[in-house]
C-alpha cells in the first residue's frame, strides 16, 4: 500500500521548475481572454425567462441571471482578472476572481436550452490554476518580489507545487477522451465501428453544420475507410490515459488526438476551440527553453557593468536577470568585482562605471544610462513589447533626464551608505588605486 | 512459489472475489431494489433515486443499471489487472524508473489537503460521470455522438422565416444572439413537455422572431426581413452530395407566429 502511495505522490508531485506552469499560465489566460473577452454576456439578461432551464449547479446554488448592467460589470472585472492572471499581477487574487466569475459567466449560457461541453475544461483549468502557485515564475509578482528582495534572483526552487496542476490538466484531457470512447462502446457497442454509422455521421453533419471543406462527402461512400476512421477514433480515445505513463505512447497518442479533433472540425464542422489550446499543457516548455538556450550558447553576449554597492542597481539587475531567459546578458558588479571587470575591459575606469550603468554590446560598442537600457531591450524578449516605445520621438530626451535624476539621488544614498559602511569603501575592497 | 508470486496470487484472488461480488450484486440484488423503488414500496428517499418514475417503465431503469454495472465491472476489472500487475517486480521497477518516489515533494498541512481535495474532486467527478453515464456540468461523460447515426435525417425541429419571397432557414447563430438555433430548439423540446406547451412555444417563437428583427435592424446580421416565424419538423433523405441540403423532403409546420412590429416579449 505504501508503494502505491509513493507512486501516487511521485506522479503528482515530482519536483519541477516553475517554468512550465508559468508559461501555461500565460498561454491559458491569454487565450481565454482572447476567446471570451469580446463576448457580450450582458445580452443573456435580455433573454426571456421561458428559456431558462437551470443546470444542476445553478439550480442547487440558486444562481440566477443578473441584471444587464451587473453582467456587463462582471464581464469587465473578469477580463481584467484574466489579463492580470496572464501577466501574473496579484496572481493569487486575480486567478481566484477569474475562476469564480468565469464559473458563472461560462456556465450561464448552458442554462438556456443546451449544454455544451467544449468549455468545461476551461472552467476546470481556471479552478486548478486558482489553487496553484502559477505566479511564482514569469510574472510581474515575481519581478516585484525581485525588486524588494534582489537575493531571490536565483529563482524559486524546484517543487511538486509546479507539477500537479499540469499533471491534472493532462489527466483531465485523457479522462475526456476515455469518457467519449467508453460512451460510444457502452451505447452502441462495436456497431459504432462496424455499421455505416461514421459514413452517415459525416454526411448528416453537412445538413446541420457548415464544415469548412467537403472532404467528408468524398470519404463517406468508402465504407472500409469510414469504419477505419471510426475504429481509430475509439482506439485513440480509450487508449488516451496510457499517454500519462509512457513517453513513447504520449508522442503518438497526443498529436494523433489533436489531429483527430482538427479532423472533426474539417469533416463535421465542429470546432473544439478551447480544447485545442489545452493540448499545450503537454508541452515541456522548460526542455524547449533549455534547447533554445543551448542553441544560443556560445553566441556573443551583452555585458552590463553596474554599481553593486547601490541597492536600486542591484534590484534592477535582479529584474534584468529574470527577464533574460536566453542568458544573453552577463552582469558584472564594478564595485565588488572590479579586478575582473578591469581585466576584461581595461579601457574603462571604475569611476565612470560607478557613475552610470555601462552596456557593452557584442560589437564592443558601449552605451550608458538610458541608452544602455535601450540597447538591452533588444536582447531581452520580454522587453521587445516596449522596444518601439523607446524609439518614439522625445522618449530618449525624457529617459536621459529621468535616468540622470535617479542616478543623482542614488549617488546621495551611496554617499550616505559609504559614510557608515566602511566595508563598502574602495580601500576596504582592496581595489587597485590606479583604476579609481 | 516465492514472496512476489504469493503476493500476486493474494491480490488476484481478492480482486476476483470483489468482481464476483459486484456481479452478483448487480444481477441479483439491485433489480429487486429497483423493482420495489419503482413500485413505491420503499421509503420515498429511495424512490426519488429514479427520476421521472411515473413516466418511464421499470425496464428503462433495469437496463440503465445493467449498463452502468457492466461499465463499472469492466473498469474495475482493468483496475484489478493493473493492481495485480503492480505486484510484479518488473512493473514496480518500471514505475520506479518513470516516477522516482524518493524525489517527490508533495505539499503538506492544509495546503496538502487542499491540493489533494482538488485532484480527488476533479478526477473522481469525471470517473463518476463516466461510470454512471450522467451529466453534471462542468463534469460530463462526453456522450455526444455515441449513438448510431441514422441514414436519413428525420424529424428535426427547425426554424424558418417567412419572407416576401418565400421561406428561409434560420440556422445561423447570429440571427438570435446570444441564443442560437440549437438553444431555441432545445428550449422548445423541453417546453413541449409542459402542460401549457402551446402558449410557451408561441411565446418562444415570438421572442425569437422579434430578436431576429431587432438584430437585423441594428446591423448585427444581414438576413432578410421576415414577416413570420415557423417551427417545423423537417426530414431529409440522405444524398451523398447533399444537393437537397436546403430543401427538406418533408416539412410539417408545428407552429407559425406572425410578427408584429415592436411586439417583442420582455423578460
Amino acid at each position: 500500500m505504501s508503494t502505491v502511495v509513493e507512486h501516487w505522490r511521485a506522479f503528482w508531485f515530482a519536483p519541477a521548475r516553475p517554468t512550465n506552469l508559468a508559461i501555461w499560465r500565460i498561454v491559458f489566460y491569454g487565450t481565454t481572454l482572447l476567446f471570451y473577452g469580446g463576448e457580450d454576456v450582458a445580452a443573456w439578461a435580455t433573454v426571456p425567462e421561458v428559456f431558462w432551464h437551470p443546470i444542476r449547479l445553478f439550480g442547487v446554488v440558486h444562481l440566477v441571471v443578473l441584471p444587464e448592467s451587473t453582467l456587463h460589470l462582471l464581464s469587465v472585472v473578469w477580463a481584467v482578472a484574466l489579463a492580470a492572471s496572464c501577466v501574473g499581477l496579484f496572481t493569487r487574487a486575480s486567478t481566484i476572481v477569474a475562476f469564480v466569475i468565469g464559473l458563472y459567466l461560462i456556465g450561464l449560457p448552458h442554462n438556456f436550452g443546451k449544454v455544451h461541453h467544449g468549455d468545461a475544461l476551461t472552467v476546470f483549468m481556471l479552478g486548478i490554476l486558482a489553487c496553484s502557485r502559477c505566479g511564482d515564475g514569469w510574472s510581474i509578482d515575481r519581478l516585484v518580489a525581485l525588486v524588494r528582495r534582489p537575493t531571490l534572483a536565483q529563482g524559486p526552487r524546484s517543487s511538486g507545487e509546479y507539477t500537479w496542476p499540469l499533471r491534472l490538466g493532462c489527466v483531465l484531457i485523457t479522462l475526456v477522451f476515455l469518457g467519449a470512447g467508453t460512451s460510444k462502446l457502452r451505447q452502441s457497442g462495436l456497431r459504432w465501428i462496424t455499421s455505416d454509422n461514421m459514413a452517415n455521421m459525416l454526411v448528416n453533419h453537412h445538413y446541420s453544420h457548415h464544415p469548412p471543406v467537403r472532404w467528408s462527402l468524398a470519404l463517406a461512400p468508402h465504407r472500409w475507410l469510414t469504419s477505419g476512421i471510426a475504429a481509430m477514433t475509439v482506439l485513440l480515445e480509450t487508449a488516451a490515459p496510457l499517454a500519462l505513463f509512457s513517453r513513447w505512447l504520449r508522442v503518438v497518442l497526443i498529436p494523433s488526438l489533436f489531429l483527430m479533433q482538427v479532423g472533426i472540425w474539417l469533416l463535421m464542422g465542429i470546432l473544439f476551440r478551447d480544447f485545442l489550446v489545452m493540448y499545450l499543457v503537454w508541452v515541456p516548455w522548460d526542455r524547449l527553453g533549455d534547447w533554445i538556450v543551448g542553441r544560443w550558447a556560445g553566441r556573443p553576449t551583452y555585458a552590463v557593468l553596474y554599481d553593486g554597492s547601490c541597492g536600486l542597481c542591484r534590484r534592477t539587475m535582479a529584474v534584468v536577470r529574470a527577464l533574460d531567459p536566453l542568458r544573453r546578458v552577463a552582469i558584472h558588479d564594478v564595485h565588488g568585482d572590479w579586478p575582473e571587470v578591469a581585466r576584461r575591459y581595461p579601457h574603462l575606469s571604475q569611476e565612470t562605471c560607478m557613475a552610470e550603468m555601462h552596456v557593452v554590446a557584442p560589437s564592443g560598442r558601449i552605451t550608458l544610462g538610458f541608452d544602455g537600457y535601450r540597447a538591452l531591450a533588444w536582447t531581452l524578449p520580454a522587453a521587445w513589447l516596449v522596444l518601439p516605445l523607446l524609439y518614439l520621438p522625445g522618449v530618449r530626451w525624457v529617459g536621459r533626464r529621468v535616468y540622470a535624476r535617479v542616478a543623482a539621488r542614488r549617488a546621495c544614498s551611496i554617499a550616505e551608505h559609504r559614510a557608515w559602511a566602511p566595508a563598502a569603501t574602495p580601500e576596504a575592497t582592496g581595489e587597485p588605486a590606479a583604476r579609481r | 512459489m516465492n514472496d512476489h508470486d504469493r503476493r500476486t496470487l493474494r491480490v488476484a484472488l481478492l480482486a476476483a472475489a470483489a468482481l464476483v461480488a459486484w456481479a452478483l450484486f448487480v444481477t441479483l440484488v439491485l433489480p429487486v431494489f429497483i423493482r420495489h423503488a419503482h413500485q413505491g414500496t420503499l421509503p420515498a428517499v429511495f424512490s426519488d433515486l429514479l427520476p421521472r418514475r411515473g413516466h418511464l417503465p421499470l425496464e428503462h431503469y433495469l437496463a440503465r443499471v445493467q449498463r452502468t454495472g457492466a461499465v463499472v465491472f469492466a473498469l474495475a476489472a482493468l483496475g484489478a489487472l493493473a493492481l495485480v500487475a503492480a505486484t510484479r517486480p518488473g512493473v514496480q521497477q518500471f514505475l520506479t524508473r518513470r516516477f522516482p518516489a524518493a524525489s517527490a515533494a508533495p505539499p503538506t498541512g492544509r495546503r496538502g489537503l487542499l491540493v489533494t481535495a482538488v485532484i480527488v474532486v476533479v478526477v473522481g467527478g469525471h470517473l463518476f460521470e463516466i461510470v454512471t453515464g450522467t451529466e453534471h456540468w462542468p463534469f460530463s461523460h462526453y456522450g455526444m455522438f455515441s449513438g448510431l447515426a441514422p441514414r436519413d435525417v428525420s424529424s428535426r425541429l427547425s426554424l424558418y422565416g417567412v419572407t416576401d419571397s418565400g421561406d428561409v432557414s434560420l440556422n445561423v447563430p447570429a440571427y438570435f444572439a446570444p441564443l442560437d438555433d440549437q438553444r431555441i430548439r432545445g428550449s422548445i423540446k423541453k417546453l413541449r413537455r409542459r402542460p401549457d406547451a402551446e402558449a410557451a412555444v408561441e411565446y418562444v417563437l415570438r421572442d425569437a422572431g422579434a430578436r431576429y428583427e431587432r438584430l437585423r435592424l441594428s446591423g448585427v446580421h444581414h438576413g432578410p426581413r421576415i414577416l413570420a416565424i415557423k417551427l417545423v419538423e423537417a426530414s431529409w433523405t440522405q444524398h451523398h452530395q447533399i444537393e437537397n441540403r436546403d430543401q427538406p423532403d418533408a416539412i410539417r409546420v408545428l407552429h407559425e407566429v406572425r410578427l408584429v412590429e415592436g411586439g417583442a416579449p420582455t423578460r
